[in-house]
């Protein structure tokens, strides 16, 4: 039992085991809304994908004839002011899919007498994932976004979701 | 029959199927309640982080993107929301008092010397018992652990191993 080895191998093999009641408890905690599918007139999840595609397609096609629609980079886009609080570092860069992910392509200004770091950025309307990249080895998620999300290769992607209806 | 993967049963969840998720709390109870085990120090405290959590997933089944393990994610939330419950005590003054009691634990059903690990896990700070946890018993790489717990891939690995020693001294001296 002394032995650190011993002692990971027992970790390995061991769980510690929830009440004999537990599940029987979440499950009468659970709310009632996803009881059943819903049927309706109104699309269920996922199947109001194709029709929405259509009407948008359509939508576009009589703003295009009517000659009333303009390209996405005339409208929409909005400064975005990116900040992160790395007082020790040498250089932060700001990567997303709005450029690709690529390095060396947005540098942060900084650091000012406070350690922050900034960069303002013009993005269109629509959804941007986003990291910071800090000395050109560590991957930051923003501290100030809202919402995260895992991109797959054990790094936390900051998200933006910029629309213009939501903030008419 | 083929049992369904998780992301099988999320979507059956969020067609409407309970008992789908019932399989689903079954397969990861254990492992959630551990890890709020592992924070909390307190077996009531953690049975309620852990229902929270898995109530909270119900909820939020539509954010869960099934490219990734439904498990992290889980886990996740539930690392959210005992930090939740700590940032709450800690306004209302009752933190220390309430989080640093080492609760008894209750005797396992398993072999004695489990037994004897479980105390000395209890034993351990929250902030190396969770980690501990998560990389023996979950079997996970630092940069899960990290993104769960929401330190950094470093301070994962220095409280693993510092966890590590710690429960190597309270073994000893049992």
């Amino acid at each position: 039992m002394n032995s650190e080895d011993k002692i990971l191998e027992m970790l390995e093999k061991h769980r510690t085991s929830a009440p004999n009641d537990f599940a029987d408890g979440v499950m009468d905690a659970l709310p009632n809304f996803r009881k059943a599918k819903r049927r309706g007139w109104w699309p269920a999840k996922g199947q109001w994908i194709a029709p929405a595609l259509v009407g948008a397609a359509a939508s576009l096609l009589i703003l295009f004839l009517s000659g009333r629609f303009q390209p996405s980079e005339v409208q929409g886009h909005v400064g975005f002011h990116f900040e992160l609080h790395a007082p020790g570092a040498d250089t932060v860069e700001l990567l997303g899919t709005f450029n690709n992910w690529k390095m060396g392509d947005i540098v942060l200004n900084g650091p000012d007498a406070s350690g922050h770091w900034t960069a303002s950025v013009e993005l269109p309307e629509g959804r941007h994932e986003y990291i910071f990249l800090v000395d050109g080895k560590r991957w930051v998620a923003d501290p100030n976004g809202t919402t995260h999300r895992p991109d797959g290769f054990g790094r936390v992607n900051s998200v933006i979701n910029y629309y213009e209806d939501d903030n008419a | 029959m083929e049992e369904r993967t998780d992301q099988q049963l999320v979507k059956a969840s969020l067609d409407g199927d309970r008992a789908a998720f019932e399989v689903l709390v079954h397969r990861h109870q254990d492992s959630v309640f551990g890890l709020a085990v592992g924070m909390t120090r307190n077996r009531e405290d953690a049975a309620d982080m852990a229902q929270d959590a898995f109530v909270r997933a119900y909820t939020k089944l539509e954010q869960y993107n099934p490219d990734y393990s439904f498990k992290s994610w889980l886990l996740r939330i539930c690392a959210n929301q005992t930090k939740n419950l700590f940032r709450k005590r800690t306004r209302r003054r009752e933190t220390e008092e309430k989080c640093l009691k080492i609760q008894e634990v209750e005797a396992s059903a398993e072999v004695p010397d489990f037994q004897a690990l479980e105390e000395a896990l209890a034993g351990l700070a929250p902030k190396f018992s969770a980690p501990v946890r998560l990389k023996y018993m979950e079997g996970l790489a630092y940069e899960e652990i990290s993104r769960i717990l929401g330190i950094g891939v470093s301070a994962a690995k220095m409280r693993v191993l510092r966890g590590r020693k710690q429960l190597a001294e309270i073994l000893s001296h049992e």
